[in-house]
C-alpha cells in the first residue's frame, strides 16, 4: 500500500502514456521526412508551413519533434498553435492537456479534455475518461476518477486502466473493490502485474482489516507468492512479499530470512553506475522491514 | 480431390496450355497489384508465418473477397493429413461503420477486430495450427473450400521451434530500416540469402527492428516494401518485429491498432514463452536456450514505473534461458542518421530502460532507426548522457574469435555483466553517420544487416553488406565464471569528423531561381562520384547501384580543384581525367510528385556539364556532342557562381518513391587549372491555398 502511495507520482506519468501513445500515432505525414534526424524534419516542417501554410497537423508534428530534442517550450508553443488552429483536432489537444496535467494546471487541462469525453470514437472516448480520471485523481476526487476508469475499461481492457483504478479505489479506502477489480482484470488479461498488485493489495488489506493475522486470512496471496517463488529466476520481490506476510503472522526469523536473502540478491543487481529505480526501491523497502523486524524482536 | 496451380500439377501434354494460363494469370497479378489470382480468388498477401512455437504457429494470409478458409498440414509434402477448418479460423476484414473499433463478426468461434486500413474487398485470415512436434518440419497450404491457393510444393513449410531450453544451435537474421521498397532494400536481401547459400546454413528465422514500411507504415506500404519484397522467405519463416516510428504514423502501440497490428500476430498471452504483455507492442518469446523480449520504443511510457517496464522487470524475473536478447527500434547508442545524446526516446531508452535489461542480465541489444550499422564493445552501465567510456568498458576488444578474442562472460543470466549493442539500421534506407558514440566497435556506413547464430555456449553475429561481404563478426562466449571487470582506459574509436569543409571562397547565389523554390538535393550535400573510371551505360537509371567495388565514393558537393570554391576536392584529376560523374538521391510520398510545378538546376560549374533525371537526359550544357567518355567539342566555361537552368521541361520524369539526378561533369582539357561542379536541385509546389503562418 505504502509502496503505492510513495509511487503516485509516477503512476501519473505512467496514465498520461495513453494520451501520448494517441497523439503519437494518430498524426499523419504529408511531407518526404522519413530519412532524417528531428532536425531535419522541423526545418522540412517550417518550409512546409512557409510556403504552403500551417495547419493543426503540422504544427503537431513539430511539437512531437521539439519534443524528441528536449525543447520543452517549444513543444507547448506549437501544441497551443496547433489547438488554436483547429479546436477539434484531438492529438494536440490530448497532448496538451497532458502538459497542463503535468503542470498541475487543472482547470485548463480539464477545459482541453472535456469535449473529447463525448467523442464518437469509442476508444477516444476512453483515453479521454482516463486522463479525465487522471484529473480528477490529482485533485483527489477519487470517486469520479473511479467512475470514469469503470467506464473506460468497460469500452477497452487495459492493464494500466486497472491498475491505476485500483490505486484509486484504495485511496477511497475500497480495498475489498480494488481486489474484486484486479482479480476480474486479471481473469481477463493474464497480465503478471495484475496479480503482482493483487498479491500487494491482498496483503496490505489483511495488515489493515483484520484484527488477528490468521495464516488462513494469508492463505490465497501464500499460495501465490510461494508458486511466484518457485518459479523465478530473480525473486527479491516475491522474498519481501513473503517476509511481509510471514512478519504479519509473527514468523520474525523467517520474515528476516526472506529479507536477508532479497537485500543480497538485491544488492548484486544495483548497478553502481545508476540502478534501476525498482531494485533501489525494493533494497530500501527491504531494509526498512528488516530494521523494524529487528526492533520487534 | 484437391486442385492446386503449382508447377507439379501441369501435365506435360497440357504444356501449352498451361504456359498459356500462366501467361494470362501473370498478366491478371500485373493488373490487380501483383495479386495472385486463383480461379476466381485473389490471394493479395501471404500466406506467411506468425507466432511461432514448439507447438503452435500462426499461418496469415489475405484475399480479395470472401472465401472459405481451410489450412492443411502434414509432416511430409504428399500427406497434408491435418487440418484447420474455417470455423476455426479468424476472419478479419474492414468493417464499414467506425472501421476501427467495432468488432466484425467471425465467420469462426469468435469475433475480431477488423482490419485497420486494407484496400475495400479484403478479408484476412489467422490460422492457428496446434498440437505440433516441436522442432519439426511440416509443409502446408491454403484453400478456398477445395481450391489450393498457395502451397502444395517444397516453399511453403515451416518448422517449429525446438523445446524451450534445448541447446540445439539456430540462426536468424536481423534487419532494420529497410521498408523502402527501393533496389537498396532488395540488394541487402539479396546480400542476406547469397551469404546463407554460400554458407548453407540456413536461418531459422528472423527479426525486424522496426520502419518495415515508408514512409507512413500505410496499408499499402507494407504490402510493397515488406511483404512484396520478403514473401519468399515470408512463407517459410516466422518473422518477429518491433514497431518503428515510421509506422507509428498509422499504428498505435496502446491501442494495438493500425496497419502494423494487422500485419503481425505478436503474443499477449506468452504463448511463445515468458509472461504475459496483454499487448503486441511488447512481448517476449523463447526460441531453444534464448530468450527474445520486444519493446515499444516508440510510443509508450518508457518511464521505470511505466507498464511496460514493469512488465519487463517480471519477464526478466521468471526468465531462466542461457541467453537474453532485446530488440526494440530506437537506439539507445549511436551517432549515425540519429544521435542518442540528443533525442528523447534513445536517451530514455539508454537512461530508463537499459539500467533494467542489464540488471536482468541482457546479452545483446539490437536496434535500428539510425541508419548505419554500429556495434559496440561489452559494455554495462553506460546511461550517462552524452554517452562516455568511462568507467562502463568490460571488453575494449573487438570481439572477433579472430582478432582480439571473443567476449566472454559466466555461464547463465547474471545482472550487468556486460551487453552488446547492435543498430542494424542499415536495411535500405540511405545510410549516413554524423559522428562515433564512444561506445562503439565497429561503424560501418554501407547497407546491410546481421545474421546471428547461437550454437551452444556461444552466440555470434556478423554484418553482411549488400555485396554479402562479411563487414563485421563478434561473439560472446558463456563459459565458467568471469569476474566483472572493468577496463580503465579503453581503446576507442577515433573521433569522426564529417568530411565537409568550406570552400575557400563562396560562389554568388544563382538568380532567377522561382519564389517559393524549395530544395529537392540540398546545397552542399552528400552525393556519390566517380572519378578516373567510366561507369556502365545504365549509371544514371534509379535501379543502378554505385557500388564502391566500382570506385564510386561519397563526398560533399561541389566537386573539383584548382579555384578554390570546392568542397570535394578532386586533385588526381588534374591531368588524368576530364570528366566526373555523380548521382543523388532524392525521394517523393507515392503522389507528391504530381504537385511539382517547377524544377530547376542550380549549378556553379567548370567547363560543361550533362544532366540526366531517372535515367533520361534532361540537361546539357557545354557538351556538345556524345556522353561520358565519348564527350567532344567541350566549350570553356568558368565558375563564376551558381546560375539557374530551368527542367520545367522535365517534371514528367519524377516519380514516386525514389527519384535519381545523375550529372557528368565535363573538363575541357585534361591540364586545365580548374575544374567545378557544385549543383543543387529545387523544386516548386502547387499552393496550397492555406494561410502563410
Amino acid at each position: 500500500m505504502n509502496y503505492f502511495m510513495n509511487h503516485f507520482c509516477l503512476w501519473i506519468r505512467c496514465g498520461l502514456s495513453l494520451v501520448y501513445a494517441c497523439v503519437t500515432c494518430l498524426c499523419t505525414a504529408t511531407i518526404a521526412t522519413a530519412h532524417e534526424g528531428p532536425e531535419h524534419v522541423i526545418d522540412s516542417l517550417t518550409r512546409e508551413m512557409r510556403l504552403h501554410g500551417t495547419n493543426a497537423e503540422l504544427l503537431y508534428r513539430r511539437a512531437i519533434e521539439y519534443r524528441s530534442l528536449g525543447n520543452r517550450s517549444r513543444f507547448e508553443r506549437d501544441l497551443d498553435a496547433a489547438v488554436h488552429c483547429d479546436a477539434d483536432f484531438f492529438p494536440a489537444r490530448l497532448e496538451l492537456a497532458k502538459c497542463k496535467l503535468q503542470q498541475h494546471n487543472m482547470v485548463e487541462a480539464r477545459q482541453l479534455i472535456e469535449p473529447l469525453v463525448g467523442a464518437n470514437s469509442p476508444t477516444l472516448r476512453a483515453v479521454a475518461l482516463a486522463t479525465r480520471a487522471e484529473i480528477d485523481a490529482c485533485e483527489k476526487h477519487w470517486e469520479h476518477a473511479i467512475d470514469s476508469l469503470t467506464v473506460a475499461l468497460e469500452i477497452r481492457p487495459d492493464v494500466e486502466w486497472y491498475l491505476q483504478r485500483a490505486e484509486f479505489q484504495s485511496q477511497a479506502r475500497k480495498f475489498w473493490e480494488a481486489i474484486a477489480g484486479l482479480r476480474d482484470g486479471y481473469a481477463k488479461m493474464e497480465s503478471p502485474l495484475l496479480l503482482r498488485e493483487l498479491c500487494d493489495q491482498l496483503i496490505a488489506v489483511q495488515m489493515i482489516e483484520a484484527k488477528r493475522h490468521d495464516p488462513k486470512d494469508f492463505a490465497e496471496v501464500m499460495s501465490i507468492v510461494q508458486r511466484e517463488l518457485d518459479e523465478s529466476r530473480i525473486r527479491s520481490s516475491w522474498l519481501i512479499r513473503r517476509a511481509r506476510i510471514r512478519a504479519a503472522q509473527g514468523e520474525w526469523n523467517a520474515a528476516q530470512d526472506d529479507l536477508l536473502s532479497a537485500i543480497a540478491e538485491l544488492r548484486q543487481r544495483t548497478s553502481e553506475q545508476q540502478p534501476d529505480p525498482e531494485v533501489a526501491s525494493d533494497l530500501a523497502q527491504a531494509q526498512k522491514l528488516l530494521q523494524s523486524l529487528k526492533d520487534n524482536l | 480431390m484437391l486442385h492446386c496451380v503449382s508447377a507439379r500439377s501441369i501435365s506435360p501434354r497440357g504444356f501449352s496450355l498451361a504456359f498459356l494460363l500462366t501467361l494470362f494469370l501473370l498478366s491478371l497479378a500485373n493488373q490487380s497489384n501483383h495479386n495472385l489470382v486463383y480461379g476466381e480468388t485473389a490471394l493479395t498477401r501471404g500466406p506467411y508465418l506468425q507466432l511461432a512455437s514448439s507447438s503452435s504457429i500462426h499461418i496469415v494470409w489475405r484475399t480479395l473477397g470472401k472465401t472459405i478458409p481451410i489450412v492443411r498440414y502434414g509432416r511430409t509434402l504428399d500427406n497434408l493429413d491435418q487440418v484447420v477448418d474455417a470455423n476455426l479460423i479468424l476472419v478479419r476484414r474492414q468493417s464499414s461503420a467506425d472501421r476501427q473499433h467495432d468488432l466484425v463478426e467471425n465467420e469462426g468461434s469468435s469475433t475480431a477486430f477488423p482490419l485497420h486500413s486494407a484496400p475495400k474487398g479484403t478479408v484476412q485470415y489467422e490460422a492457428k495450427l496446434e498440437g505440433l512436434e516441436a522442432g519439426s518440419q511440416y509443409f502446408y497450404a491454403i484453400y478456398d473450400q477445395t481450391q489450393c491457393l498457395a502451397g502444395e510444393d517444397n516453399h511453403h513449410f515451416f518448422r517449429t521451434s525446438p523445446i524451450r531450453g534445448a541447446q540445439s544451435p539456430f540462426r536468424f537474421w536481423v534487419v532494420g530500416d529497410s521498408g523502402t521498397g527501393d533496389s537498396n532494400q532488395a540488394a541487402v536481401y539479396d546480400g542476406m540469402k547469397r551469404y546463407v547459400a554460400k554458407e548453407k546454413r540456413e536461418l531459422d528465422f528472423f527479426l525486424h527492428v522496426g520502419d518495415m514500411a515508408y514512409p507512413k507504415g500505410t496499408d499499402a506500404e507494407f504490402q510493397r516494401n515488406f511483404f512484396d519484397v520478403y514473401q519468399p522467405t515470408l512463407r517459410h519463416l516466422t518473422c518477429w518485429t518491433a514497431m518503428g516510428n515510421h509506422e507509428g504514423f498509422t499504428s498505435k502501440g496502446l491501442l494495438g491498432e493500425g496497419p502494423y497490428y494487422d500485419a503481425y500476430v505478436c503474443p499477449r498471452r506468452a504463448e511463445a514463452g515468458g509472461l504475459p504483455s496483454a499487448s503486441e507492442a511488447y512481448y517476449s518469446f523463447d526460441y531453444g536456450n534464448v530468450h527474445f523480449i520486444c519493446l515499444d520504443s516508440h510510443d509508450l511510457d518508457r518511464s521505470p514505473a511505466g507498464v511496460m517496464a514493469r512488465w519487463l522487470r517480471a519477464d526478466l524475473e521468471k526468465t531462466n534461458s542461457d541467453w537474453l536478447v532485446a530488440f526494440f527500434h530506437h537506439p539507445p547508442y549511436t551517432k549515425g542518421s540519429h544521435d542518442s545524446d540528443r533525442e528523447h526516446q534513445l536517451i530514455e531508452m539508454r537512461e530508463l530502460i537499459m539500467p533494467i535489461l542489464e540488471s536482468g542480465g541482457v546479452d545483446l541489444v539490437l536496434t535500428g532507426h539510425s541508419h548505419i550499422y554500429e556495434r559496440s564493445m561489452l559494455i554495462d552501465g553506460a546511461y550517462q548522457t552524452p554517452t562516455t567510456a568511462d568507467g562502463v568498458v568490460l571488453d575494449d576488444g573487438d570481439g572477433d574469435p579472430n582478432g582480439d578474442g571473443a567476449y566472454r562472460k559466466s555461464v547463465g543470466l547474471h545482472p550487468n555483466q556486460g551487453v552488446v549493442q547492435v543498430v542494424a539500421g542499415n536495411g535500405g534506407a540511405k545510410v549516413s553517420r554524423r559522428g562515433t558514440s564512444p561506445v562503439m566497435k565497429r561503424v560501418v556506413v554501407e547497407h546491410g544487416s546481421v545474421i546471428v547464430d547461437v550454437v551452444g555456449d556461444t552466440l555470434s553475429a556478423v554484418m553482411v553488406n549488400r555485396e554479402s561481404v562479411q563487414r563485421d563478426l563478434f561473439s560472446i562466449v558463456k563459459r565458467g565464471t568471469v569476474a566483472r571487470r572493468v577496463v580503465a582506459s579503453p581503446k576507442l574509436l577515433p573521433p569522426y569528423q564529417l568530411p565537409i569543409k568550406k570552400p575557400v571562397s563562396e560562389p554568388k547565389m544563382a538568380q532567377g531561381i522561382p519564389e517559393h523554390a524549395e530544395p529537392l538535393i540540398e546545397l552542399r550535400q552528400q552525393w556519390d562520384y566517380l572519378v578516373g573510371k567510366h561507369p556502365p551505360t545504365n549509371w544514371t537509371a534509379v535501379d543502378y547501384i554505385p557500388e564502391s567495388r566500382d570506385g564510386w565514393l561519397q563526398g560533399f558537393a561541389g566537386f573539383g580543384y584548382g579555384d578554390g570554391d570546392d568542397v570535394t576536392e578532386l586533385k588526381e584529376m588534374q591531368g588524368k581525367h576530364s570528366v566526373v560523374y555523380t548521382r543523388n538521391e532524392f525521394e517523393f510520398e507515392p503522389g507528391a510528385e504530381k504537385q511539382i510545378v517547377d524544377l530547376g538546376l542550380a549549378i556553379n560549374y567548370d567547363d560543361g556539364f550533362i544532366v540526366y533525371l531517372n535515367g533520361h537526359e534532361v540537361l546539357r550544357v557545354g557538351v556538345a556532342q556524345g556522353n561520358g567518355e565519348h564527350a567532344k567539342k567541350i566549350i570553356s566555361h568558368e565558375a563564376k557562381g551558381f546560375e539557374y537552368f530551368s527542367l520545367k521541361h522535365a517534371i514528367s520524369h519524377l516519380q514516386s518513391d525514389d527519384n535519381i539526378l545523375a550529372i557528368e561533369g565535363h573538363n575541357k582539357e585534361l591540364a586545365s587549372s580548374d575544374f567545378s561542379l557544385d549543383p543543387y536541385l529545387v523544386a516548386v509546389r502547387k499552393k496550397s491555398g492555406n494561410a502563410t503562418p
